[in-house]
Order: C-alpha cells, then structure tokens, then sequence
C-alpha cells in the first residue's frame, strides 16, 4: 500500500482493507487514489474531498503521467500527484 | 728561597687556572655561538612573513583545494591581524565555503565581512580595495542565501547594502540582483513578477555597459506575453464534460471525462426512466461528484498549466542569465554579472 494515513473515513478503510488487496496495487500515482481521496477529505472536508477525489479518478493515469513529476518508491516508478499539487492556486492563498 | 719557589709555583697554579678557565670560556663561547648559528638559521627556515602565509592560502584556493585555504586563511588572519589583506582573506574563506556549497558558512564568513565593516574594526590602508570586497561580500552573502531559499533573508541583505551605498554601479548591481531574486520566487509566486519589474524599472537608464536593464524588461515583458490557459474560462467550458480539460490540452483526459459522465448520465436518466429511482439516486450522486470533479479539474488544469509555462520560462531565464562571479586578474577586483553562455 502506497501512502499514510492515520485516521481514514469507514468507506475508504474498506475499500483499503478488502478491495484494494484483492483488485493489487495497481495505482500508478503517488499518493494512491484512496490516500488521496483520504488526503483530500481530511484537509477540505466531505464535499470538496469529494470533489477533488472524483477529479483524480477522472486523471489517474492519464495527462498526469506526461505532465507530473515522477518519483521511485522500491525501484518501482509513480507519478506525483498530491493534494498540494491540486489546491495550490487556492488553499496557500488562503493560508497567506 | 723556598718563599720565591713557593711564590713562582703560586704564580704557575694562577697561571694554569687562568688558561683553563679562558679555554672554558672559549669553547663556551665557540659552543655558544654554534648554537646561536644554528637556532639562528633554524628560525630562518621557519620564518614564514604575512605575503607567504597568503600566498600559499591563495595557491591552495587556486587549485581548488578549498579545505586547506580556509585553514590558511584563517592561519594568515590569525597571525597576521593588522595586514591589509585580512578583508581579502575572510573574503576568500566564504568564497571557498561557497565554493564548497556549505551556504550557511559562507553566509556566515560574508556576514563577518560585513559587520566588521560596521563596526569600523577593520583599519585597512586600501580603502578602494576593501570596499570592494565589502559590496561583494553582501552579493555573494545574498546570492548564498537566495541558494538556500531564505528569500526574504537574501532581499534583505541586498536592501540594507542599497541603503549603504551611494555608488550607482552598485545600487543597479543590487537591483538587478533583486530582479532575478524575485524571478526565483516567482516560480512559486506568480506575484513575485510585479516585484521584478519594479526593481528592473529601479535599474538606472542609458548605461551602456549595463545592458541588463533591457534584457531583464524584455524577458520580463515575454514572460506577462505567455501563453497562458484562463481557468474561468476552463469552468465554464466543463459544462460539456471533458471540454475543459481539452482547452487545457488534455485530450485524454477530457476524453475520459466525457465518455465517463455521458455514461453515467445515460445511466440515471435509463434509471429514472424505468422507473429504478433508488439506482438513479445513487447513479446520480456518483455523478454529481465526477461532474463537479471535471468542473474543478478543468479549472485546476488551467492553473497547472499556467504554472508549468511560467515556470518553464523562469527556468530558462535563470539558464540564460545566471549570476556568475568573476575573479578580475588585472585589480582583483569581483564582478557580479549576467552572463549569456553559449
């Protein structure tokens, strides 16, 4: 399993916990699309973690994989797509 | 008779004690002054004056060795404090950190520099020279600084110089200086370009041997001309799914997203249709999050996109116009400038 999260919401723990080893590790992005979707709901909250989650599906490699920063995580190569990479034109503004 | 015998042998006992004391004292004195010769030509051998000791702190920066020449030059300041090239020195101790890439020594050896100045500790008998060193310490403590992402630190640095010198040589030095500064922040920042260009309209006008004015405003000018993707525009053209995504060149992307929502549509309205609302429902709270995900990835498309195209431009700036520090042999004096390499 790609990523870390701590505190995951009930859907995504099953989904992680009973489909994901069974469908593999086949997410070529780093965070995974449910870290992500976890990422995402947990710094914006249910609806625009949702929003967001739906649009990294809509991506999942695809564009990304040309257009994304890559990195090698156990010699295997994944396409950096976090939730920082997705909200920077909004959320740091807001921060500032 | 016995009285003159005894007084002769006296005599010859005196006479003999006085040969071999002189004799003592003669070797003593031949023994010594050997020994003076020889401590004498000792010290000569180890006798190193102020212009070796920086010679050769000089010759171990110039091969590269910078390890040893910070060693030396410390050596050299440390022995001889009141030299005229002990500026020069801790100058050649932070350049050699720089050297080294150990930024915040070389932040720090600068820093001395600079405070040194301050404080009026340094009497040196070049003024012009130690001057010189002094403007350039500041450069390269911001150049360093601006390496190790302290931006604000860096901007600081050149401001304060700004504020101590009068010489318009270096207040255009310090704002072209500040222009790049803020061209590097701005490939996180996109606001940081008004700041560029206000510190390029500060570089003062018609000097011909500073051509960087006109090169930095043109670069800035390209850089406001970018092709560049309007995220409003973006959200709107996501009403037809994937279209956003497709004026953010993202073909595949937008593909998916059409043939993905249209599915997904056609779904719950089939739903809805045969009368199956609890599966239109769920269908179409599916979709809601995939439409409004193709909504704000068409507009966070945009955003990346403009951000890729800026970023890639500044990149190449920094390629094209890099600070380079350049060792004059003709008055030892250091340039800051914009070099164009082949």
């Amino acid at each position: 399993m790609i990523g870390s999260c701590s505190h995951k919401s009930p859907g995504l723990n099953f989904y992680q916990k009973h489909i994901s080893p069974i469908d593999g590790d086949r997410c070529s992005s780093y965070p995974s699309c449910s870290h992500y979707a976890n990422d995402a709901i947990k710094k914006h909250g249910i609806i625009l973690g949702w929003i967001m989650a739906s649009d990294r599906l809509l991506r999942c490699g695809r564009d990304t994989s040309t257009l994304s920063k890559k990195i090698v995580i156990d010699s295997k190569v994944f396409i950096y797509d976090s939730v920082e990479s997705n909200d920077f034109w909004w959320y740091d503004k807001k921060d500032n | 008779m016995t009285l003159s015998s005894q007084m002769i042998s006296g005599g010859m006992i005196k006479k003999i004690i006085n040969m071999k004391c002189f004799k003592t004292i003669l070797l003593f004195i031949v023994l010594l002054s050997f020994f003076q010769k020889t401590a004498v030509s000792q010290n000569k051998e180890i006798a190193i004056n102020a212009d070796m000791q920086y010679d050769y702190a000089q010759k171990c920066f110039e091969e590269k060795d910078y390890t040893t020449a910070i060693f030396e030059f410390k050596r050299f300041i440390h022995f001889f404090d009141d030299h005229k090239y002990v500026l020069k020195a801790e100058f050649q101790i932070g350049q050699a950190f720089y050297n080294l890439k150990e930024y915040k020594n070389a932040v720090m050896a600068f820093n001395k520099i600079i405070l040194a100045d301050n404080a009026d500790i340094l009497i040196l008998s070049e003024p012009d020279l130690s001057e010189s060193f002094i403007v350039d310490a500041y450069f390269m403590k911001s150049k360093a600084l601006m390496l190790l992402e302290k931006f604000n630190a860096s901007e600081v640095c050149m401001q304060n110089l700004l504020m101590v010198t009068d010489d318009q040589n270096v207040k255009d030095r310090a704002y072209s200086f500040l222009a790049l500064l803020y061209l590097k922040i701005a490939e996180t920042n996109p606001d940081a370009l008004k700041r560029a260009e206000k510190f390029v309209e500060e570089i003062s006008q018609g000097n011909i041997e500073k051509p960087e004015k006109e090169k930095l405003k043109k670069l800035l000018d390209d850089m406001n001309n970018l092709e560049t993707k309007n995220p409003t525009l973006a959200g709107i053209a996501s009403v037809i799914p994937g279209a956003g995504y497709m004026y953010c060149e993202r073909y595949k992307d937008g593909m998916i997203s059409f043939l993905f929502n249209t599915a997904l549509i056609v779904a719950a309205y089939k739903a809805f249709d045969d009368g199956n609302y609890a599966l239109g429902g769920a269908i179409s709270f599916i979709e809601t999050g995939f439409y409004t995900g193709n909504i704000y990835g068409a507009v966070n498309s945009a955003h990346k996109y403009n951000r890729r195209k800026r970023n890639e431009f500044i990149r190449n700036v920094h390629g094209q116009f890099h600070l380079k520090i350049d060792n004059s042999e003709e008055d030892e004096a250091i340039f800051l400038f914009f070099e164009i390499p082949f």
